[in-house]
């Protein structure tokens, strides 16, 4: 059960890549992406002159939420509040940085959505845990 | 002694994905999803708000949380996908027409016209494919919001 649900999670945190990698695109994609993200070429990752269907920050969310859901620590409620503090202050710091003095960098905005994903891949870890601890009692 | 049960959570995550549906299908507003996929947290939010407040005895847990909010997402994601396809098969043809009559005017590569007249085909596949992969996504987004809502807003009900 466990392996089901954190398999589900990085699928679907990781398939803007798989279809970045695969060189795969469709309208309809790009439509269901659409709402999610503002879609900029200049703030998103390409490869091959293909875009990613995300920017570079979302990218780094994703791929931070992959990462995570196979944390093995169990974190906790205190501990997240204080690291989700963190990583929206870095975030922040940095979406006002880059438009009024650094511009745009993409390993900075991997880096810090990066972070913010890979929190909330970890606490979404701890609720996969207890979901199959709860199935399986 | 009988063992209370916790209320019931499809009604619940119901009412949190028509909300974040709806909500994520208005054009303009829709826009709010860009800030991490708000509107859809909103509905998935409520979904857990609303089981809580409907016994106050109830404890929640991080899986409770997520089911909730995952539900509600993967609701909301089908409501998306439906309302999208039904809005482009609505204003598509009418753009479509428009896009045609400027490309003629403007005496545009062939190739391109019928590039512009064969889109309004792909309706049909787009609903396909918003149906399989928007309630899957936004049932992640919802259950990452309703586990990190439940964490800052309800730490004395969680156990």
């Amino acid at each position: 059960m466990s392996l089901l649900l954190r398999g589900w999670a990085t699928l679907v945190a990781l398939l803007p890549w798989l279809m970045l990698i695969a060189g795969f695109e469709h309208p309809a994609l790009w439509e269901v992406f659409r709402p999610l993200c503002h879609q900029e070429a200049a703030r998103s990752l390409s490869l091959d002159g293909l875009q990613m269907m995300i920017c570079s920050r979302c990218a780094g969310i994703y791929l931070g939420v992959a990462v995570g859901v196979w944390s093995p620590f169990r974190i906790s409620i205190g501990h997240f509040r204080v690291l989700l503090m963190v990583a929206l202050a870095v975030m922040g710091a940095h979406v006002a940085l880059q438009n009024i003095w650094l511009g745009i960098h993409h390993p900075v905005r991997l880096t810090t959505g990066l972070l913010l994903g890979m929190l909330l891949g970890a606490l979404l870890s701890v609720a996969i845990r207890n979901i199959a601890e709860t199935s399986a009692s | 002694m009988m063992e209370e049960s916790a209320p019931g959570k499809f009604k619940f995550m119901a009412i949190g994905g028509v909300i974040g549906g709806v909500l994520s299908s208005i054009p303009c507003l829709s826009a709010l999803n860009c800030c991490f996929c708000l509107l859809i947290g909103v509905g998935s939010y409520l979904a857990v708000k609303l089981w809580l407040d409907a016994d106050a005895s109830t404890k929640l847990t991080m899986g409770d949380a997520a089911m909730l909010g995952a539900g509600s997402g993967a609701i909301a994601g089908v409501i998306t996908a439906v309302l999208g396809a039904l809005m482009s098969l609505i204003t598509g043809p009418m753009q479509q027409e428009m896009m045609m009559e400027l490309f003629q005017e403007l005496d545009v590569d062939p190739q391109l016209l019928a590039m512009v007249d064969q889109t309004g085909s792909g309706a049909m596949a787009g609903l396909c494919i918003g149906l399989i992969v928007s309630p899957l996504l936004y049932g992640l987004f919802g259950a990452l919001w309703a586990i990190a809502g439940a964490s800052l807003m309800h730490k004395d009900r969680m156990e």
